[in-house]
Formats: structure tokens, C-alpha cells, sequence
């Protein structure tokens, strides 16, 4: 596993979530992800419930963009 | 200011996802769970972006030219679904011939889309 490309993510990602912040948007999704990648790259393990939680919220995700007219 | 953050938000969370590929540089790594998990937590941090992004289209806050872009970033993310299905499968099945087909895909996939997406709400979002 790369490291240095996960941090480069994580640090990709707090740009991300501060702008959101800063755009008085919802960054609880983009947060719980950051933190899902931090421990991650520090444990290097996952578990089945956090694959489905994390497989669940993504489908999800992209449903909503998916959906409506733009 | 709003609007330009909000544009900023998507290219940087696009950018990222586009990065997937750097997970993978050395070709005899597995595509395991964790990997999995990497790339569905970095796909997440960019649908944060492109969710808050139509939602302040849809709410008429930034230029309308975001409809168009809707659409065009549509093209890409209207293939996920079967793209991430695939690849769940194959992980879970420890299939890495296949996992390795379709993780490639996924990153070709979300290049494009950030490439296309990028320019076009940079140069209409603002």
C-alpha cells in the first residue's frame, strides 16, 4: 500500500472538506471519509461492516447526484 | 466568494479522486479490502463536492451554467454504480485479474471526469 498516495488523498481531502466548510456546506460525509482513510493508512485494516458502511453511504452518494433533473 | 469556493471544493475533490491511480503504482500490490476501502472513502470525499456543488445549483446559488456540467459530469458517474459493483465482487472473491481490469477502468474513468468536470465548472461556476 502506498502511503504517500494516501496522504496525498487525505491532504486532497481536507482541502475538500475546509472548502465545503467554508461554503456553509455539509462536510459530515467527506469528514467521516478523511477519518476513514487517517486510521486506515494506520492500521491497515478493515472490516466487513466498515467496507459495507462505507460501500452503503458511497451508493448512496451517487444515487443523489444521479437523480433529479440538473 | 461562496460560488468560487464551492467550485474550488469540486476540482479539489475531483483532483483527488483522480489520484486513485497513485494507489496502485507498484503492479504487484493486491487490490485487497483495504485498497477497496481507500478507493470508496476517496470517491466519497469527491461526491461531497460534486453533492454540495448541484445542490447550489439546484438551489440557483451558483452561475446556471452548472446544469450543463451537471450533465456532462453525469456521462462518467452515471457508470459507477456497475463499475464499483464489479469491483466489489471481484475483491470479495479475491479475483485480482479481474479486480485489476475493472479497478483500471474506475480510474480512467474518474480521470476523464475530472479533466472534463474541472474545466468546465472552472470556467462557468464562477
Amino acid at each position: 500500500m502506498d502511503i504517500a498516495a494516501i496522504f496525498s488523498l487525505i491532504q486532497k481531502g481536507i482541502t475538500v472538506v475546509t472548502n465545503l466548510l467554508e461554503a456553509g456546506k455539509s462536510a459530515a460525509p467527506a469528514l467521516q471519509a478523511l477519518e476513514n482513510l487517517i486510521k486506515g493508512a494506520q492500521n491497515g485494516k478493515v472490516t466487513d461492516q466498515q467496507l459495507a458502511d462505507t460501500e452503503a453511504l458511497l451508493d448512496g452518494m451517487i444515487t443523489e447526484f444521479n437523480s433529479g433533473d440538473p | 466568494m461562496k460560488k468560487l469556493i464551492l467550485v474550488i471544493a469540486l476540482a479539489a475533490g475531483l483532483s483527488g479522486c483522480a489520484n486513485l491511480s497513485l494507489l496502485f503504482q507498484n503492479y504487484n500490490n493486491p487490490i485487497d479490502k483495504q485498497t477497496l476501502y481507500n478507493v470508496e472513502n476517496t470517491m466519497i470525499v469527491a461526491f461531497a463536492a460534486l453533492s454540495a456543488y448541484k445542490k447550489s445549483c439546484d438551489q440557483g446559488v451558483i452561475a446556471q451554467v452548472c446544469k450543463n456540467n451537471i450533465v456532462r459530469i453525469r456521462v462518467y458517474t452515471q457508470r459507477l454504480p456497475t463499475l464499483m459493483n464489479q469491483l466489489r465482487a471481484f475483491v470479495k472473491q479475491n479475483d485480482q485479474v479481474n479486480a485489476r481490469i475493472v479497478y483500471t477502468s474506475i480510474t480512467q474513468l474518474v480521470s476523464q471526469l475530472q479533466a472534463d468536470a474541472a474545466a468546465a465548472a472552472l470556467a462557468g461556476g464562477k
